[in-house]
């Protein structure tokens, strides 16, 4: 243990170097490297997707024409629904919080009842 | 339109990369080939549609020179400042993907990079050689730690990054990547015909991908490549050896190497005097004119000075410096090329201005056509249209065979 060598250090990721500002308010880069950074996942995703399909298919176990012919039952229905609807909350979770808070810091309005951010 | 990327060749020195690895790696590739050339051409459209009129009425007509007064006024266009970022942000995730893939394989890179098999060609470095300023003052196109990155003793990740990086940036360097030694190359082929080199020297070659070129179109000469940085020779060196390449590389300051006079047929650099700063390219220039052999050639390659090009397209170049880490990209696009030969001892007679674009172009009537519309147009990123690559070259007295009648 005593002999072992130092860790080296993490090799940088930021470049030396200013980095430029393309809009008035820098919240505005951040969002927009953001985004962009997310697509290339959603694209990595995608991919994987397509690597599976075509091992599935090279094995026989199915054709990709199944794929884009598959029905869901009303089962299969419901459960995506509820997927759908929780990665958009997910993703809209902070115009949602905004609404909580306005909500939860307006008096209820005489047609609010109880102020729920439904 | 774009058109689709190749990949480039793997090879045993490549760093290793995941299935999802891979495609964050093809997902940039295909946002900056693909994705940004089309955010680009919508500020071209606004330009040409919009913003060009509105400056020309405000000066009376008179045509719009100036690139600054082109960038204030491009910048006033949100669309504009979001094709400037997402620009940026594909330059920066592009490193972020290769430094995260790359990272965990660092010992076992520099342990292979050491114990590879070899005797082709050699490696010579020098731990007394100082960087210069110019390298290491910024990180040149963004990438994290730049050239001369050297986290522990054999260190080559600077190269197995750069490796990577070249067939995510640029547009047609799949295969070898060695797409601008191919261009010199077929430079050489169509206007200097009966030009064979014995010995050649590549000017801060990085890891020798476009060094390679010229084994491979002149397997008979003795191929050296200089750099500063020793984790790129490193990585060069076990990079050639495991293609079963012949380069001789060292690690040298292309502004006075330790060859002797006249030691070279030709001399070359690829997109080398951009990175360099105003005092030493003189000097590169200089060394390059020294090391040639009487009906020796030197060849450098880089895009076109800026006025060479049309006004929008100067406004795009100069983006360089102001997004992506390149202080000296517009400084040394504003010098004065025949001036700066004639100081480093080429004579008139011995200097010559040509594009590849011009030089490839089988119907040379066709190809100028095509520069004059590029021109006007002033679109899209050399090389692959317009004007493509821009050589500098200067010989020492004749050169065997002479310049093709085609070529003047």
């Amino acid at each position: 243990m005593s002999t072992a060598s130092p860790p080296r250090l993490p090799h940088p990721r930021a470049a030396r170097g200013p980095r430029p500002e393309f809009f008035e308010d820098g919240s505005s880069d951040t969002l927009l490297a953001m985004n962009v950074a997310l697509l290339t996942e959603l694209m990595v995703t995608r991919e994987r997707l397509d690597t599976l399909e075509r091992l599935v298919a090279a094995k026989g176990l199915l054709r990709r024409e199944e794929i884009d012919a598959f029905e869901p039952d009303e089962a299969a229905e419901r459960e995506r629904e509820q997927v759908r609807d929780t990665m958009s909350r997910h993703v809209f979770y902070l115009l949602l919080q905004q609404a909580e808070r306005a909500v939860r810091q307006a008096p209820p309005g005489p047609d609010t009842g109880d102020g729920a951010a439904g | 339109m774009a058109e689709i990327p190749r990949n480039q060749a793997e090879h045993p020195m490549m760093a290793r990369r995941s299935h999802d690895d891979a495609a964050r790696q093809k997902a940039v590739r295909t946002l900056r080939q693909r994705l940004l050339p089309r955010l680009a051409a919508g500020s071209r459209e606004m330009y040409y549609r919009t913003v060009e009129p509105a400056l020309r009425r405000r000066q009376d007509g008179r045509p719009v020179e100036d690139f600054r007064e082109i960038r204030a006024a491009m910048l006033e266009h949100p669309y504009v400042r979001f094709q400037l970022g997402t620009h940026r942000v594909i330059q920066e995730l592009m490193y972020e993907t290769l430094v995260d893939s790359v990272e965990p394989q660092l010992e076992e890179l520099a342990e292979k990079a050491r114990t590879l098999p070899r005797g082709l060609g050699s490696l010579r470095l020098d731990p007394a050689l100082q960087v210069p300023r110019y390298v290491t003052a910024v990180d040149i196109h963004c990438q994290p730690g730049g050239y001369a990155h050297e986290a522990f003793p054999g260190d080559v990740s600077a190269g197995a990054i750069y490796d990577r990086s070249i067939n995510m940036y640029q547009q047609g360097a799949g295969g070898m990547t060695d797409y601008m030694g191919r261009a010199v190359v077929q430079y050489l082929a169509k206007a200097w015909p009966g030009f064979r080199p014995r010995r050649i020297l590549d000017l801060g070659c990085t890891i020798g991908h476009s060094t390679h070129a010229y084994v491979r179109a002149f397997p008979e000469a003795e191929v050296h490549g200089v750099d500063v940085s020793a984790p790129l020779l490193r990585y060069a060196h076990a990079r050639a050896e495991a293609l079963g390449i012949a380069v001789h590389f060292s690690q040298q300051n292309a502004e006075r190497t330790d060859f002797p006079a006249g030691h070279f047929d030709l001399v070359v650099s690829h997109i080398l005097a951009h990175e360099t700063a105003a005092h030493a390219w003189p000097a590169i220039l200089a060394e390059s004119r020294r090391l040639l052999a009487p009906g020796g050639m030197t060849v450098h390659v880089d895009l076109p000075q800026l006025d060479e090009i049309d006004p929008y397209r100067r406004f795009i170049y100069a983006n360089e410096t102001h997004y992506n880490n390149e202080p000296f990209w517009t400084p040394y696009r504003l010098m004065d090329l025949p001036q700066l030969m004639e100081s480093a001892g080429f004579a008139a007679a011995e200097t010559y201005r040509d594009f590849t674009a011009v030089m490839a172009g089988e119907d040379r009537q066709k190809a100028r056509a095509a520069v004059e519309q590029s021109r006007r147009l002033g679109h899209g990123a050399p090389p692959g249209s317009g004007l493509g690559f821009a050589l500098l070259v200067g010989t020492r007295g004749a050169v065997g065979g002479g310049r093709a009648a085609e070529a003047a």
